[in-house]
């Protein structure tokens, strides 16, 4: 059992690296995609929603394939690594465009006014009043999200990252043990999600004592 | 209203030596450290009607849920004619069964099933617990609702009603099962005045039909005028208790008298 | 263009097939899956520890594992046990263990959500729990939870795309083993991305309205 543990584990930083750069790459990208979603002339705001929609209508599996061979197989060539981080990356991006956009409506009115009331500058305004508070409203919501994507991780497997997944498939296929080896997968993944899920909690209740409402 | 052309019960003229039908024994209740009630000891005749007034957080809902074992008492003895139930032995689900059958209740706050017709909340008890068929307890609501004034409501749903109206619906279902006792926990304070004056008159109507009723109420003049026994509790505890006229008019216990006043000065 | 639409039309029928495979799985899954979350629900609800313990680790489990793992434990993992189940039934096991873990916690919600005042009003009309429940609760927590259930749906069917690593023949498998034979991965890639979308773009937007329908006011979830 103990190899078994072992060759898992080094799947382990592959599944963490796709997992973290994909979100980091959707956090930001997210904010573009939601400027675009609430942009004031109708037909952005249209193209936003439509880019929005389309990323979260078509799977993981089908938009990793696309990047990977699709678009890797004639006219760049991407590492599985890289493909597997954009095509996760913008599917995120698709569902914190969404978040971002109930964490500006969640902002009460108040703020908006005492900020121009203050006479700060608009990107002040932005980056002092509204931005903290943005981050500390969807905190929760992204919080939940990454634990999300830290499973969907495993479908970078499917382009060959040596990830958990992928070292779960060939162990299994090397020592006909499936059945321990899925567990011990399964229960490799659960116990990575109990520290994303503690930090979460941590980073926002230090948000709170810093912005207190 | 309606003429009560349909009588809720077939019910005896008053004996005139009136056994006890409903008694409560030392009943004490105890939320984790909170003692809600403290050796609370109740009689009352069949057909009487009983008001229970008294200043909030003093334990009227609670003794009232009691009753019914919504809230098992945590000590005492509740004795339903041949009914006995004791705090210290567990329940019997078949007495439990048996003690809803005869104890209907009315709720503040209604409680009406939003996803069923007015129709389907008063007759869905009729076809589970009493065994009718769905025909029969459809025939049997009707006839209920239009003793409430609202047989036209039947085929509605209750949001479509107003808070009065859903109250009386209310009343109708707590009458499906042709209980002997009806307890009443705050009827009115949800509603508005006038849509409250719908429903106390069906209750004065209810009474004067002889129905055993306990209503938990801060309509002072229904405590004075309907029932024929008040009763005031505060802390936990019954104050004074004693025939309506008299405990309204002329209360001795001093904190009675203080309540009272500060009731009618309002 | 004309290209494109034509070599479409060329692989559409095969795509097709392992379109309406999805979709049964997605389908048979979500039935058995949705009954067992409420069944889970019941229990992580429930007051004894006997029950509540053991619902509480089949939730988690359900819902920490993931999608992958679970359809290649079914598929490549029970053999090693002399279990050995088609690529069919070990997608829909997989899937519907998934589904009863998720939804078990959109129904617990749902229960969560209807009123005490309820629960009392079904009591003390004499109803037993079994009948409360099916009558009075269960109805309304439903309808509560009905918008989430749906959203779930949707994702399951997207989920079921990930049969393709336990070789059920669907509609990845089918673009892949196109692609890999025609070279031409993009448009196919495109084609069967664009049939999902056909599905859960439409769906989504119905669940959004639907959503705002039941609970006008409250903001919908991302």
């Amino acid at each position: 059992m103990n190899d078994i543990l072992s060759m898992l584990l080094t799947g382990v930083p592959w599944t963490l690296g796709v997992t973290l750069c994909a979100f980091a790459t959707g956090v930001v990208l997210g904010f573009a995609l939601c400027a675009l979603r609430m942009a004031r002339s109708r037909g952005l705001a249209a193209l936003g929603a439509a880019i929005v929609l389309t990323l979260r209508s078509i799977p993981p599996i089908v938009w990793l394939f696309f990047i990977f061979f699709g678009i890797g197989g004639g006219y760049l060539s991407l590492s599985p690594f890289v493909a597997a981080v954009l095509g996760l990356g913008l599917i995120t991006a698709a569902q914190m465009a969404e978040v971002y956009r109930g964490a500006f409506a969640a902002i009460p009115e108040g703020q908006y006014e005492a900020a121009h009331v203050l006479n700060l500058s608009p990107p002040q305004r932005f980056f002092d009043v509204v931005l903290p508070q943005l981050t500390r409203i969807s905190i929760p919501t992204a919080a939940t999200y990454a634990i999300g994507l830290l499973k969907d991780s495993a479908v970078a497997s499917t382009l060959g990252v040596a990830d958990i997944s992928f070292q779960a498939y060939q162990v299994s296929q090397q020592t006909f043990q499936g059945l321990g080896v899925y567990s011990a997968a399964a229960l490799v993944y659960l116990v990575l999600s109990v520290p994303v899920a503690l930090a979460s909690r941590w980073v926002s209740a230090s948000l709170q004592r810093r912005i207190s409402q | 209203m309606n003429p009560m052309s349909v009588p809720l019960r077939q019910v005896p003229p008053m004996p005139a030596a009136k056994p006890a039908f409903l008694r409560l024994e030392s009943i004490h209740k105890q939320f984790g450290p909170y003692e809600v009630l403290h050796d609370v000891n109740f009689e009352m005749c069949k057909g009487e009607v009983v008001a229970i007034i008294g200043p909030s957080g003093s334990g009227k809902s609670t003794l009232l849920r009691c009753i019914n074992q919504l809230e098992p008492p945590t000590r005492g003895r509740i004795r339903l004619d041949e009914l006995d139930i004791d705090a210290a032995t567990p329940l019997a689900r078949a007495d439990l069964l048996k003690l809803r059958r005869r104890i209907g209740m009315v709720f503040q706050s209604f409680n009406l099933f939003p996803h069923m017709t007015v129709l389907r909340n008063v007759s869905l008890a009729q076809v589970r617990t009493l065994g009718r068929s769905q025909r029969e307890a459809d025939a049997r609501s009707l006839q209920l609702l239009e003793r409430v004034g609202l047989a036209d409501k039947a085929g509605h749903y209750p949001a479509r009603c107003s808070g009065g109206q859903q109250q009386r619906i209310a009343i109708a279902r707590a009458l499906a099962l042709e209980p002997e006792l009806m307890l009443f926990d705050e009827p009115t304070s949800a509603l508005d005045p006038e849509l409250g004056l719908e429903v106390l008159a069906v209750m004065k109507e209810l009474a004067a039909e002889g129905m055993s009723m306990i209503v938990v109420t801060h309509e002072m003049h229904f405590a004075e005028t309907v029932s024929d026994r008040v009763v005031v509790m505060a802390d936990g505890r019954i104050l004074e208790q004693g025939p309506s006229a008299r405990v309204m008019r002329q209360p001795q216990h001093e904190r009675v008298v203080k309540f009272l006043q500060a009731v009618r000065d309002r | 263009m004309n290209e494109i639409l034509s070599q479409w039309a060329e692989w559409f029928p095969e795509l097709w097939k392992g379109f309406v495979l999805s979709l049964q799985v997605t389908a048979i899954s979500l039935v058995f899956g949705v009954f067992l979350g409420l069944l889970l629900a019941l229990g992580v609800s429930a007051k004894g520890r006997a029950v509540r313990y053991p619902a509480l680790v089949i939730v988690e489990l359900g819902r920490g594992a993931p999608a992958l793992i679970l359809l290649q434990y079914f598929y490549f993992g029970l053999p090693s046990v002399n279990l050995t189940l088609s690529s069919f039934w070990a997608a829909v096991l997989a899937l519907a263990y998934c589904t009863a873990a998720y939804t078990s916690e959109i129904i617990r919600g749902g229960l969560e959500a209807v009123a005490r005042g309820q629960h009392e009003a079904a009591e003390v009309i004499g109803l037993d729990r079994v009948d409360a429940l099916r009558y009075v609760i269960l109805p309304q927590a439903l309808r509560v939870a009905l918008p989430s259930l749906l959203g779930f749906s949707i994702m399951m069917f997207q989920a079921s795309s990930l049969c393709f690593t336990i070789a059920l023949p669907e509609i990845v498998s089918r673009a892949s083993a196109i692609g890999s034979s025609t070279f031409q991965y993009m448009p196919v890639l495109v084609l069967a991305g664009l049939m999902y979308a056909a599905v859960c773009a439409p769906a989504s937007l119905g669940v959004a309205a639907l959503e705002r329908r039941l609970a006008p006011g409250q903001h919908a979830t991302p």
